[in-house]
């Protein structure tokens, strides 16, 4: 494969990723705002890291009785950007029960053992926070497709040391430190209100401490430090280009 | 600071920049660089190019001059 096809290649991918990042999150957001008033959607919340998950049920026999039967397959499409890259935990199937209402839903995923509300149950002011919270998320996540575009686009047109390529560089290591932090500060606002959160507290009883991914922040830092390291080459380029 | 009398010499030996750039093997664009004071370096060599063209020393092509805004 010759350099240039790899390039066009990621070019394609990135314009991809950011098409599919905005549909994403234009699919969302009336649903998100939908079960903020309070109405029926399938969107789950996981008690624990308070990120959101949309989770189609699709029967596979035909039962009438979908929720309490364990053969099931899940479709389930998260919306944390952490968990779209590195989650395997959604890829099990959960088992669910029901809460004596029937009304709420509680799933116990067996491996990650994270419990999940539904987003419409809860009360208003955690749906608020929840909501601020998957928004921002998203915002940062479409952000960071945005600018990656842009660079690998510059990187595409031979503008390598250039000063609008590092500043690409510099933004999506700020909005991966931003993301980590929106992540970070959900799970401890939302601790405090984690039993409230559940209706059926038969589920299983584990002590985890459930600290949000450091990737991101990782991700972050490594990417401000080669933006700075480019920073300096675009310095270098510049009195190279004015040395006569 | 330096300031490039480069258009000075220029005159004084009646020559262009074109025939400079010509003789001394610098383009167009880098000597216009230099003439105008916006270079960051000046390599020996292209001295040493420039000197010889113009039959002149680098003290009459540089010039030190105190900066009265630093």
């Amino acid at each position: 494969m010759s350099y240039s096809f790899s390039k066009k290649l990621l070019l394609y991918f990135t314009r991809f990723l950011f098409l599919f990042s905005t549909l994403f999150g234009l699919s969302y957001l009336p649903c998100m705002v939908y079960g903020l008033f309070g109405n029926e959607v399938n969107l789950l919340v996981n008690v624990d890291s308070g990120d959101i998950l949309w989770e189609k049920k699709v029967e596979l026999f035909g039962s009438d009785h979908a929720l309490t039967k364990p053969d099931l397959s899940i479709a389930s499409l998260s919306f944390n950007f952490t968990d779209v890259f590195y989650t395997d935990s959604l890829s099990t199937t959960p088992l669910y029960a029901n809460s004596k209402e029937g009304s709420d839903l509680v799933s116990v995923h067996p491996h990650s053992h994270s419990k999940f509300v539904l987003f419409h149950s809860l009360p208003i002011f955690l749906r608020l926070m929840i909501f601020t919270n998957a928004i921002l998320t998203l915002l940062f996540f479409v952000m960071i497709v945005y600018h990656l575009k842009s660079f690998v686009f510059k990187i595409y047109s031979d503008s390598y040391f250039e000063l609008q390529t590092i500043t690409n560089l510099k933004y999506i290591s700020y909005y991966l430190i931003l993301t980590w932090l929106v992540d970070f500060s959900s799970t401890f606002i939302l601790s405090p209100f984690q039993s409230s959160m559940l209706t059926n507290k038969a589920g299983i009883v584990s002590l985890s401490l459930n600290f949000p991914t450091i990737n991101l922040l990782f991700a972050g830092f490594i990417i401000g430090v080669l933006a700075h390291v480019f920073s300096h080459g675009v310095a270098l380029k510049e009195d190279n280009k004015l040395t006569i | 600071m330096i300031v490039v009398n480069l258009d000075v010499m220029l005159a004084k030996r009646k020559m262009s920049l074109t025939e400079l750039s010509g003789k001394v093997g610098i383009t167009m664009s880098n000597l216009s660089i230099l003439k105008k004071g916006k270079a960051r370096a000046i390599r020996f060599s292209t001295l040493e190019s420039i000197c010889r063209v113009l039959e002149c020393q680098p003290a009459d092509i540089l010039e030190y001059k105190v900066d009265v805004d630093s």
